[in-house]
């Protein structure tokens, strides 16, 4: 049972600032052979924790400009244009000089807000996506902490930004910014539960919440063992992190910018930080929990094979964004409810029969082999294709009815207050 | 398991969390605008979710946030915006006797069961395992709702860093147990409770033929 701070980077500064000695350090008191004295575990505590935050912070902001400039190009090439090209090779530089721009720009604040929590919400939208990379693990031993409620912790957490939603929709003061964060929340709450369920399926397969232990019981990347669990947990990863299709909440043609509205400068930055940090969340999450995170072959280092996946996740998530049109929002609140929600339940089903079938009795804590793991693939991917025709022909629009189309054209007879009912075409008199 | 006892850092835990619930909760009922004190209600509750982590409950701790500050306190908030005058809508009733007899009778009740609360079994299984130092071999049959058979104590007791960490190991499997075994008639019945006063809602909100 791993505990929390079990062969983590975490527990490696805390035990060298403490003991020197990581092994001495798990297995008794500390006797200050360390860089610190004494009695100073809870200071050991904290510098360890900065020294993670700092490192955290500043790896997410820097991969958040390579991010902005690849989709940037990303788009272009889309478009067949050819994107941002003038500021350092191939425009690398481009988002560093937008950054720039932004930090020096005027901060407006709207004469009605109330400046505390319109001040305060940009640094709470950003907190919840940096908290993820917290528990995800990089590689091989390389990760912060293997949280036991690893994947609990991931959707708590994110959804926090809910809250700052409400709180930048209100504290704008501003009727459209109201209109936007409404529809935000609506589709952050919705989305959230059948994300949750698509999980459980995983879950249960690893018989952990732990993320480590998630990668661990992937002999089969579980995109091939519950296609149904991956194709939900990725459309609601989209919708969460406000992508095109389910961008309702900005919307740019109905409601301006939406709750992004009135902010100006490096509060507007801090929201274009969040959105597209919670992109990398995103890809983050489904690497690790779909496509067994950093596992990979033999001559390639683990760290390599998960950027590497992420990247691909990435570039299929900007591949949805850049081609599809915006949803409405009825739309988008239908296939949540009505289409995601019922596939996420038929998933657990077969999954949790599956795992009830293959479950050894004698050990409780055993991974399933990888042969076993083939046979629930085999299943699932009937049930996949299946429950997909069947939600696909429930949810198709209703064709239009002959009766309407083929109705004889009346005029209205003037000086009657009463339309003349219209006869349906074949309806005998 | 006193308090005290356990190293710094989880006192410090213990009293940033703590602060964090207090101050949040005071905030709540002194600021004036509704609003403010709907979200300073979501820092309190991510003050009590800090109290859980603590304890080492993390399952409660992740619920509490999840349930409680992504869902409950943006409920809260929208139902505050349909206050016509959020700005100045806080106002006190008027009526200061009763109000404090209320919490004096409430403090009372809380201190009262606090004490009548066998803390003893807790601090058992702590000093067992503290003494025995071994792996989780205390078995929870004396412990009434628990399985008997399953070991509900870290499997690292002798381990610092977990006896820092708290008694208990991995509670969210004991809860997942206890839910659709011991107590699987009472799970489904408020299950059926929920369903209801959402079906319940619905037929109130929805809208009546003029006709």
């Amino acid at each position: 049972m791993p505990t929390f701070l079990d062969n983590s980077w975490f527990r490696n500064i805390y035990c060298n600032l403490v003991e020197n000695d990581s092994a001495r350090c798990a297995s008794g008191g500390w006797f200050g052979d360390g860089i610190l004295p004494n009695n100073l575990a809870w200071l050991a505590y904290t510098v360890a924790a900065f020294v993670i935050c700092f490192a955290i912070l500043n790896a997410l902001l820097g991969s958040v400009i390579v991010y902005i400039w690849a989709w940037r190009r990303v788009f272009a090439r889309f478009q067949r244009r050819s994107g941002p090209n003038r500021w350092g090779p191939f425009g690398m530089l481009t988002t560093v000089a937008d950054a720039i721009k932004t930090m020096f720009k005027e901060d407006v604040v709207p004469a009605e807000a109330d400046r505390l929590i319109f001040n305060i919400a940009p640094v709470l939208m950003v907190v919840p996506v940096f908290m993820v990379f917290a528990v995800i693990p990089f590689g091989a031993g390389t990760f912060f902490v293997d949280l036991n409620v690893g994947i609990l912790f991931i959707i708590a957490v994110t959804s926090g930004s809910v809250l700052a939603v409400v709180m930048a929709a209100y504290g704008s003061a501003n009727r459209v910014a109201i209109f936007s964060g409404m529809r935000s929340v609506a589709l952050l709450m919705s989305y959230e539960i059948p994300m949750a369920i698509s999980v459980i399926g995983a879950v249960m397969v690893a018989g952990s919440l732990s993320l480590g232990r998630i990668v661990e019981a992937q002999d089969v990347p579980f995109i091939i063992v519950m296609p149904l669990g991956f194709l939900v947990f990725a459309i609601c990863a989209l919708a969460e992190s406000n992508q095109t299709p389910f961008d309702i909440a900005e919307a740019e043609s109905e409601l301006g910018s939406g709750y992004l509205n009135d902010y100006s400068s490096m509060k507007f930055g801090m929201f274009y930080l969040a959105e597209f940090a919670a992109g990398i969340a995103a890809a983050a999450i489904i690497t690790t929990v779909f496509l067994s995170g950093w596992r990979g072959w033999w001559p390639i280092p683990s760290q390599f094979w998960f950027f590497g996946k992420m990247g691909a996740v990435l570039f299929g998530m900007m591949w949805i964004r850049f081609t599809w049109p915006r949803l409405r929002p009825d739309q988008v609140m239908g296939l949540a409810w009505k289409g995601l929600f019922e596939l996420t339940l038929i998933n657990l089903l077969s999954t949790g029969i599956m795992v009830a079938v293959f479950a050894d009795e004698e050990a409780p804590g055993d991974l399933f082999s990888a042969n076993e793991l083939w046979i629930m693939a085999a299943v699932n991917w009937v049930v996949f294709v299946v429950s997909i025709w069947a939600i696909g022909k429930v949810l198709a629009p209703k064709p239009y009815r002959a009766a309407m189309l083929e109705a004889p054209v009346q005029l209205y007879p003037v000086g009657v207050d009463e339309m003349p009912a219209v006869k349906a075409a074949g309806a005998a008199d | 398991m006193n308090l005290f006892e356990v190293s710094g850092s989880t006192t410090a835990a213990f009293w940033a969390a703590s602060a964090l619930a207090i101050g949040a909760a005071v905030m709540v009922v002194t600021v004036k605008n509704v609003f403010r004190a709907s979200i300073f209600l979501a820092f309190s509750f991510i003050g009590v979710a800090g109290l859980y982590f603590v304890l080492s409950a993390e399952f409660i701790g992740i619920v509490q946030i999840l349930v409680y500050v992504g869902a409950v306190s943006v409920l809260v908030a929208f139902a505050v915006m349909l206050v016509r005058d959020v700005s100045g809508g806080n106002r006190s009733i008027g009526k200061p006797v009763v109000a404090l007899v209320i919490a004096a009778l409430v403090g009372a009740s809380l201190i009262f069961v606090a004490y009548e609360t066998s803390w003893q079994r807790i601090d058992d299984i702590a000093n067992a395992d503290a003494v025995a130092g071994l792996a989780g071999t205390y078995v929870g049959s004396d412990a009434p709702g628990l399985p008997s058979g399953e070991s509900i104590v870290s499997a690292a007791g002798a381990d610092a860093l977990g006896a820092q960490r708290g008694v208990f190991a991995d509670t969210t499997g004991v809860i997942g147990t206890l839910l659709i075994k011991d107590f699987l008639l009472a799970f489904e019945i408020i299950g059926m409770v929920l369903t209801a006063a959402l079906i319940g809602a619905l037929a109130i909100m929805r809208e009546r033929r003029t006709t």
